[in-house]
């Protein structure tokens, strides 16, 4: 059997988060924390390791890009995937996403098969939670 | 060549009109004549100013029908243009002085007369009438308006200028009150009244100067009324790009907003779809789909309209590259076919075996004709099909179907936002956004290519866009030539 792969999700919309959280975990694939919003996010992701984190850009106090400053500061959440979400596109979202070493980018609302493709090709190049 | 200044004398005295003929006949010069005329009384003056024309006139003011100024005012007002030369009697400096305020050129005592004073006089009379006459010439044929009032608001001279611009005539303005407050050293904005209710609006300007010796205001007055209204329109549109940007901001951070619930609702609606909160019995499988079919719609809507914003502002970023029509083509349709599985349209492509390279932006043109499959599949009964031809400068893509095609005179407005044609729609209730059409003209034009539909199709509708070629600068196509040979 396959190892579950850790994801962290980060957004502020809790609604979104439940039914997010709800389809990883029915997946049996994944290995499922919440944070709402980035401060929280930092923490978790010191304590929980994930492979893999889906952070929303658009949240109060630490927002998005600056969750995913942290991370990389941070030697032990360095390595994390970084996924990221949002509803609001600029012209340069794809540039700065790609600067500040995210992954993927999805645009809310998005597919449920787009986020799990972009989740699994992330976490592929991961170690794996309980590897 | 001789001059000859024609002079009146008005003197009452004979002994000194006969003085003044030896006087005058000696200061004659070699190239200088002057031809004395006299007059013995005001009146015989003016008769004789009313009849001959003179160049200079020699006036005493002790006649024996006038006295004193009124002498030279009389004078003046009969013949305003001919320079005048008072006489005076011995210690009248004053009275001299006081006629050159009122108008003469110059005053000459009596006394003291001898030829080359005489000469002296008159010519410097003339020199300073004529220098007179080429200011008042300036100023009257100056463009701008302008009049003298004095310090009892009376206008005492108006040019022709300021006499259009108020519409009046001399004897209707001049010698009356002036209307308008003045004020020196600043503009002031005046709306005169037209012909045909129209108002002619001008700009003021009020300096004090001193006006046949004594203080008064000229008021220089230009028509602005031009600039006004170019200032005006330039504000109104102004106003009308900022409210234009405000209603595109506004509107696009809706779109945006509705994106973030859309999404919430979107990802509830899909886990009770696909059963993660407990099975589903046939009712509720089959209005959850009706939700989710719904929420697709919205965000197409979303998506389409932010789209249409950013083409329509030119914030889009286009990336016009060389590329192979015809793989552009089969790549949109491929990517039909597969969401079209399983349905009964079938996609046909009738496709030239090479095709010119042409020089537009991918992902804006699959777009295009993605949008166009995707209509062309609503409303096709069994077949849609794609065809490209080079014609001209450019690469002609077409894709019809064989429904029930465009009324005819509507394939004009079909380009235009939110219009949708009453067509039947496709089975399952898809239902488009009214946009696809708006932006693929707005891609087009971005594209320097064209878009239309086929105005009376014999069956179904078809509808045509452009690619232009790609354009091969011949130099360096040289270049690589030598560099190969």
């Amino acid at each position: 059997m396959l190892a579950r792969k850790k994801v962290l999700i980060v957004d502020d919309e809790r609604d979104l988060v439940a039914p997010l959280a709800m389809r990883l975990t029915a997946s049996g694939r994944y290995e499922v924390a919440v944070a709402y919003d980035g401060a929280e996010g930092l923490v978790m992701a010191v304590e929980f390791r994930p492979d893999v984190a889906l952070i929303d850009l658009a949240m109060p106090g630490l927002d998005g890009w600056q969750l995913c400053e942290g991370l990389r500061e941070d030697p032990r959440t360095r390595g994390v995937k970084v996924i990221v979400m949002t509803a609001w596109t600029s012209p340069d979202l794809g540039r700065r996403a790609q600067a500040e070493g995210v992954g993927e980018l999805l645009l809310k609302p998005f597919e449920e098969a787009d986020l799990l493709r972009a989740l699994e090709r992330e976490a592929a190049g991961t170690a794996g939670g309980a590897a | 060549m001789e001059q000859r200044v024609r002079v009146l004398l008005i003197e009452d005295d004979p002994d000194y009109t006969m003085l003044m003929g030896v006087y005058i006949n000696e200061a004659c010069g070699e190239n200088l004549r002057y031809l004395l005329e006299s007059a013995v009384s005001l009146q015989s003056g003016l008769d004789l100013l009313a009849r001959q024309e003179y160049d200079i006139v020699l006036l005493d003011l002790m006649l024996p029908d006038s006295q004193g100024l009124e002498t030279l005012i009389s004078v003046r007002a009969k013949a305003p243009s001919v320079p005048v030369v008072v006489l005076t009697n011995l210690d009248q400096d004053d009275a001299g002085l006081e006629a050159i305020v009122h108008g003469a050129q110059d005053f000459l005592s009596k006394s003291k007369l001898d030829p080359g004073r005489l000469r002296h006089a008159i010519g410097f009379a003339l020199a300073r009438d004529r220098l007179y006459h080429q200011m008042e010439k300036l100023i009257e044929r100056s463009p701008d308006g302008m009049v003298i009032v004095d310090r009892s608001r009376m206008v005492r001279y108006a040019n022709a200028a300021a006499l259009n611009l108020f519409g009046r005539k001399w004897e209707r303005f001049v010698g009356r009150l002036f209307d308008y407050a003045l004020t020196p050293d600043c503009a002031v904005e005046l709306k005169l009244p037209r012909a045909g209710g129209e108002e002619l609006i001008a700009e003021m300007r009020v300096a004090e100067i001193e006006w046949k010796g004594y203080p008064a205001w000229l008021a220089t007055i230009r028509d602005v009324t031009e600039i006004r209204k170019l200032a005006q329109a330039r504000a109104e549109v102004r106003e009308r790009v900022n409210s234009e940007q405000l209603k595109d901001q506004l509107l696009s951070t809706v779109a945006h907003e509705l994106r973030s619930p859309l999404s919430v609702v979107k990802a509830v609606v899909g886990s009770l779809r696909d059963s993660l909160a407990g099975p589903m019995n046939g009712k509720q499988t089959e209005l959850v789909a009706i939700a989710d079919r719904h929420i697709n719609r919205l965000t197409r809507l979303l998506n389409n309209f932010l789209d249409l914003s950013r083409l329509e502002s030119r914030r889009a970023r286009v990336t016009r590259r060389p590329l192979d029509p015809l793989a552009l083509i089969n790549e949109v349709v491929e990517g039909a076919r597969m969401a079209n599985r399983g349905k009964s349209v079938a996609i046909s492509v009738e496709l030239p075996p090479e095709l010119p390279t042409v020089s537009v932006d991918a992902d804006m043109v699959a777009q295009v004709l993605g949008n166009l499959l995707d209509n062309a599949l609503r409303y096709a009964r069994s077949t849609v099909t794609v065809r490209a031809l080079l014609k001209g400068d450019a690469v002609e893509v077409s894709v019809a179907d064989d429904g029930p095609g465009i009324p005819k005179g509507k394939s004009k407005d079909l380009f235009d936002k939110f219009v949708q044609l009453d067509r039947p729609k496709g089975g399952e209730g898809y239902k488009g956004t009214g946009l696809g059409l708006a932006i693929s003209r707005e891609i087009m034009a971005l594209n320097e290519g064209r878009i239309w539909a086929d105005d009376e199709p014999a069956r179904g509708a078809c509808f045509r866009f452009t690619l232009p070629l790609e354009k091969k600068p011949a130099a360096t196509r040289e270049v690589g030539r030598h560099a190969r040979a």
